[in-house]
């Protein structure tokens, strides 16, 4: 008989068996305290409540669908970037299928030293753009985004990155919003990975995408504290993100503007129809990368820049204060404490490890289906993301180990060496000048 | 009448031989019984007008021994452009020279074939060139004129050529290279105005919105510290430079900020933009010229060939102009042979009793006349390479100097010829409606039996 059946399997459940919940408990506190009942019964409540809303919104959509035809603004779209310039044919292709027509389209090219001025120019001759905007010297991604904001005459203004396509309707579900509720400042897209099955990489941050943007922000929008409007796609109105005045110097400034608008008093809104496709990094190599880049920018945003929100100064916002603390708390700080968490059941359990990690991975691989579950109802591309649930497995490998000793790095970096200035995805005159005004 | 030349300095030393040098001082010595018998012109005018005036009417005269002769200049000083219509300034230190070089001119000249065939005013260019080349045994060198609408005269030949008509100049030239009569090196190249072909411009930047001068370069000005970036007005304040998103002032260029690019308003319609239009204005017309409509044409010299100097020397008519260049295909044969196949084909009618017959397909002058010499030819070959797909092995094809097409077909079925015509009909009408929308009829076909009177016909 196989030693499997035969020993391993019946010693696993007479260990979980005899050690009763109280063991259950003690051991996986980590998971039930803060991850099931955050991303599994929070989330679920929250989507069931939305799904069975779905009348009521859909007859207050179709009126702000109206709302928005009948005024039909004028909308700036603005795609800066650099070296971008392979991806604007196929963007502008995309625009040209949207059911939302009335946009001016500038392209912003930072500096590029590729094809990108040829393509821009040959581009704007043909009067497939509105604007080809240039800077000869590379400014970084916000002085770019803010030079494009300076010359557009949009009601609203739409900021894109130049590798994205979009569903024929995602301009329009991106504008409908605004005319739900006044108070809505800004609006950011659903982000989904175009190229999934081109790599292991990409299928993983495919379902990564999908959980933490299509479902996480589905339930932070809901209840109202959504913190970061993808840079990939959003809509913001014009008067709002210039009373802030445009971008601030990143990396990082999608979700530094977010918390700037809302800071300002804006309600932000997270829309999952208005589907917009990206391009991912295709290796874990240049994945880790972008996501040491992505998490060191927590640290400089939201613990640093942004941390007046924990204080109870006049302006105090309670959802602003929850909004950040649920974004530093279960990224930075739950991140820290599992490490505390790891040691205490490597010390204490010792002996249990052939048990525990088993049952660690299998309440993972359940939580992974439970989610990509509810996806799967809200989701209009059921068809192709089913393809992924044979991947759902790796994610614990994938968000447990490898995204979890990224961000540890990342926050290392960032905590004690304040490693963000020095990433050259800024150019070093405005990280140095950055740092010295202490931003 | 001829005036024998009677300079200062030794006008007998000139003559050798029969003949006199002709020293004309204006254009109504110019006639063609006083140039009869002499060996060369010199010119003798102060004002290089009437020498330009005096030089056309020798070379547009109707006579290889007229428009022919050897030009010079009486000593002086005169532009290089009218140095270079001649065949060069007499001076008195190198007259062996210049009689040895007028008796060679004029040997050369007497070797060329006497040409009856009436010319096209192209076809006359063309010819003349080549004599020119042969008799001067040099290569024809395009000088810079500013006079010159393509800023360039090419030697002898442009001085016969009306200033607008220089393009045609460049078409035929082009066209004696393609047919072998001349080798070609690349001197230069010009741009042509659209409207007059003129290549002196203007270039300026304009408004892509409305097209107007009026435009006003700004800096952009990029804050590092904060990344707002915007025209220089946006930060002036007084005489400082103060950021209008955090309000700090800008003191030290490259360490505050940068001037990353620059960006200009349209004071006429206030648009904004960083690209501007760039028009080429044409001085002659006037024609405002976006930069990818004006037509780049290439500035060669050039050198006869050795076909070239036979063409020189006994005529265009030793050649089938345009079917050289077009019968590439063998199965398109020149119209002599095809005469002979068809003499033959009659006798063979005559004698078996069989059913042959001819197609002739002719092209619409409306769809031909518009076209240049390049397209046309192009064309032809087109029209010819889709009749060739449809015939038999065995029918022969050939092309006149017209627009039209004769196939012959040999022992062929009435029924069967019809359907060819219809074939032809239906094909060439696609082809030609496809590119050229027309509701006139582009096409004529029509059925010949073989009999004799199609010889002359197909002439």
């Amino acid at each position: 008989m196989n030693p499997i059946w035969e020993y391993i399997v019946p010693d696993y459940l007479e260990y979980w068996y005899h050690g009763g919940l109280g063991k259950f408990c003690r051991i996986f506190w980590h998971f039930l305290v803060f991850e099931f009942t955050r991303y599994i019964i929070i989330d679920f409540f929250v989507l069931f409540a939305f799904w069975m809303s779905r009348k009521r919104r859909s007859y207050d959509w179709e009126m702000a669908r109206q709302g928005l035809f009948n005024e039909n603004p004028f909308v700036s779209i603005i795609v800066p970037g650099k070296n971008e310039g392979g991806h604007l044919y196929k963007l502008v292709k995309s625009l040209n299928e949207q059911t939302y027509q009335n946009f001016e389209l500038i392209i912003v090219d930072d500096g590029s030293n590729d094809q990108t001025p040829l393509i821009g120019k040959s581009l704007l001759k043909n009067g497939m753009l509105t604007k080809f905007l240039r800077n000869d010297i590379r400014g970084g991604k916000a002085s770019a985004a803010n030079l494009a904001l300076r010359f557009s005459t949009g009601k609203y203004c739409v900021h894109l990155d130049a590798d994205c396509s979009f569903d024929r309707d995602a301009i329009e579900n991106v504008l409908v919003p605004f005319y739900l509720d006044p108070d809505i400042g800004a609006v950011g897209g659903n982000v989904k990975v175009r190229d999934f099955e081109s790599s292991l990489a990409a299928r993983l941050q495919a379902i990564e995408y999908l959980k933490t943007i299509g479902m996480g922000r589905t339930v932070t929008s809901v209840l109202g504290i959504y913190k970061i409007i993808s840079g990939a796609f959003g809509a913001f109105k014009m008067d709002a993100i210039n009373n802030i005045g445009g971008w601030d110097i990143g990396p990082g400034l999608d979700g530094d503007i977010t918390v700037k608008l809302r800071k300002s008093g804006y309600k932000i809104h997270f829309e999952p129809t208005a589907v917009c496709l990206t391009s991912c990094p295709p290796n874990f190599k240049v994945l880790k990368k972008q996501r040491l880049r992505w998490d060191k920018s927590i640290v400089r945003f939201r613990v640093r820049k942004h941390n007046d929100v924990f204080t109870p100064f006049k302006e105090f916002n309670w959802l602003n204060f929850i909004a950040l603390f649920e974004n530093v708390f279960y990224n930075v700080v739950l991140n820290i404490a599992w490490w505390f968490y790891f040691i205490d059941i490597l010390i204490n359990f010792t002996g249990a490890l052939m048990f525990i990690i088993p049952m660690n991975i299998t309440l993972y691989i359940v939580a992974g289906y439970l989610q990509m579950f509810s996806l799967y109802i809200l989701s209009e591309r059921r068809e192709e993301e089913l393809k992924l649930w044979a991947y759902v497995p790796l994610m614990t490998i994938y968000t447990g180990i490898f995204l979890r000793l990224v961000r540890t790095r990342a926050y290392f970096d960032e905590l004690f060496m304040r490693k963000s200035y020095d990433d050259p995805w800024n150019p070093v005159k405005s990280s140095d000048q950055a740092k010295a005004s202490g931003f | 009448m001829n005036e024998e030349f009677d300079l200062p300095n030794g006008a007998k030393d000139f003559m050798r031989g029969q003949q006199d040098f002709l020293h004309v001082h204006n254009s109504h010595q110019l006639t063609e019984s006083d140039l009869f018998d002499t060996a060369a012109l010199i010119l003798d005018a102060k004002d290089e007008q009437l020498i330009i005036k005096m030089l056309k009417k020798i070379r547009s005269m109707r006579y290889k021994s007229f428009y022919l002769k050897p030009v010079f200049l009486a000593e002086g000083k005169y532009s290089k452009q009218l140095v270079s219509q001649t065949d060069g300034v007499l001076y008195t230190d190198q007259i062996p020279n210049i009689l040895d070089r007028v008796e060679s001119i004029n040997k050369r000249i007497e070797e060329i074939r006497t040409v009856t065939s009436k010319y096209t005013f192209s076809e006359s260019i063309l010819v003349k060139t080549l004599q020119y080349l042969f008799t001067r045994k040099t290569e024809m060198i395009p000088f810079r004129d500013r006079n010159s609408i393509l800023s360039y005269c090419f030697p002898f030949i442009s001085s016969i050529i009306s200033r607008e008509d220089q393009v045609i100049l460049l078409d035929v030239l082009d066209y004696a290279h393609s047919e072998g009569l001349l080798e070609q090196t690349l001197v230069d190249r010009v741009n042509l105005c659209k409207t007059c072909y003129g290549t002196y411009h203007n270039f300026r930047e304009v408004c892509p919105k409305c097209s107007s001068l009026n435009l006003q370069s700004v800096d952009l000005i990029h804050h590092f510290r904060c990344a707002f970036i915007g025209p220089a007005t946006d930060y002036k304040q007084g005489g400082a430079l103060v950021c209008p998103k955090c309000d700090k002032e800008l003191r030290h260029i490259g360490i505050d900020y940068d001037k990353p690019s620059e960006i200009f308003n349209c004071l006429a319609c206030n648009h904004q933009a960083q690209i501007p239009n760039m028009r080429a204005h044409c001085v002659d017309c006037g024609e405002e010229n976006e930069l990818e409509y004006l037509k780049t044409r290439a500035i060669y010299r050039f050198r006869l060939t050795a076909y070239g100097e036979e063409i020189a020397e006994n005529g265009l008519q030793k050649i089938d102009k345009e079917t050289i260049s077009i019968t590439d295909d063998q199965r398109v044969l020149p119209i002599e042979t095809w005469q002979v196949l068809l003499r033959q084909e009659i006798e063979r009618v005559k004698l078996h009793g069989i059913r042959s017959k001819v197609i002739s397909v002719k092209i619409a002058d409306l769809i031909i006349d518009p076209m240049d010499q390049d397209t046309r030819r192009d064309f032809k070959k087109e029209v010819l390479r889709e009749l060739i797909s449809y015939i038999r092995p065995v029918d022969v094809v050939t092309t006149n100097n017209t627009n039209e097409v004769f196939i012959l077909f040999p022992d062929i079925k009435t029924k069967e010829v019809i359907e060819m015509e219809e074939v032809f009909d239906y094909n060439l009408n696609k082809m030609i409606r496809d590119n050229i929308p027309t509701e006139e009829e582009v096409v004529t076909i029509k059925i010949f039996p073989v009999e004799e009177d199609l010889i002359d016909f197909s002439s």
